[in-house]
């Protein structure tokens, strides 16, 4: 976002003012969604920590926004790639350290999850993160394909791909469901 | 939308109704956000000063490096 007013000390000082008032305001509306988000695609217990810091770095890049409406979908870009580093650096500490799963956020969210629904949420675990990605960002968020591909930096066509081999994957746990 | 989407779509809502937040998150993350502003502005304020002094640095070592003869600001070629 550009301000035409030259940077005087009043002006830069409004300028933090009104970038705190903003980020104040997107905070408050959607932060427990962003933290879900987070929570869903991976982040686990750090799910917190991970919005935090797309937070930070919604703040330090304020004044390249194209937009305040730019605000959410850049803070729901980068919360999908913390997810995703973040998910990448557990994978490589995993390989090295015998892991023993122990997670209080996502027995919490277990806990919450009916009978039926433990396969499906595993099985969704245990998705590729791409695929992973598409589908909560389609089903949880209701994001339309655009604004999937904005948030995981590719085109289009390739959201459709991950949906469906996702979805693929997520059918064959319902029918064995079904077929029990 | 298809029995399978909607069961994903409840499976996922369940796992996320398990997630809350803490009470005082606002408050932490603006302080992490105000302390991380402040350093960058440190580190360019300290960025700048190590330019400005390391220019100095070898203006003055080029002027006293010079013979009190030769004139290296002010050299008037009528004058040789």
């Amino acid at each position: 976002m550009t301000d035409d007013q030259p940077d005087t000390v009043e002006t830069l000082a409004a300028r933090d003012a009104d970038r705190e008032a903003a980020l104040a305001d997107l905070f408050h509306r959607h932060h427990l969604d962003l933290v879900r988000l987070a929570a869903l695609l991976g982040a686990e217990s750090d799910a917190e920590d991970v919005v935090g810091d797309a937070f930070c770095e919604l703040h330090r890049g304020w004044k390249r926004l194209r937009s305040p409406d730019a605000a959410l979908p850049y803070l729901r870009a980068v919360i999908v790639n913390l997810v995703r580093m973040r998910v990448r650096h557990l994978v490589v500490v995993r390989k090295h350290v015998e892991w023993v799963r122990e997670d209080v956020a996502s027995a919490e969210s277990q806990a919450l999850v009916r009978d039926d629904q433990r396969a499906l949420v595993a099985a969704l675990r245990e998705l590729p993160a791409r695929q992973r990605e598409a589908l909560v960002l389609r089903y949880w968020l209701g994001l339309k394909e655009a604004e999937i591909a904005e948030a995981m930096g590719i085109s289009p066509g390739a959201v459709k791909a991950h949906t469906a081999r996702g979805m693929a994957k997520l059918g064959k746990v319902l029918e064995a469901q079904s077929d029990d | 939308m298809t029995t399978s989407e909607q069961r994903i779509e409840e499976a996922l809502r369940s796992m996320a109704s398990g997630v809350t937040t803490s009470p005082d998150a606002y408050r932490q993350v603006r302080s992490r956000w105000r302390r991380r502003e402040r350093r960058r502005r440190l580190v360019v304020a300290a960025l700048a000063t190590a330019v400005i002094v390391a220019a100095d640095g070898i203006a003055l070592w080029a002027l006293s490096d010079a013979p009190p003869e030769q004139h290296i600001i002010f050299n008037d070629p009528s004058a040789r």
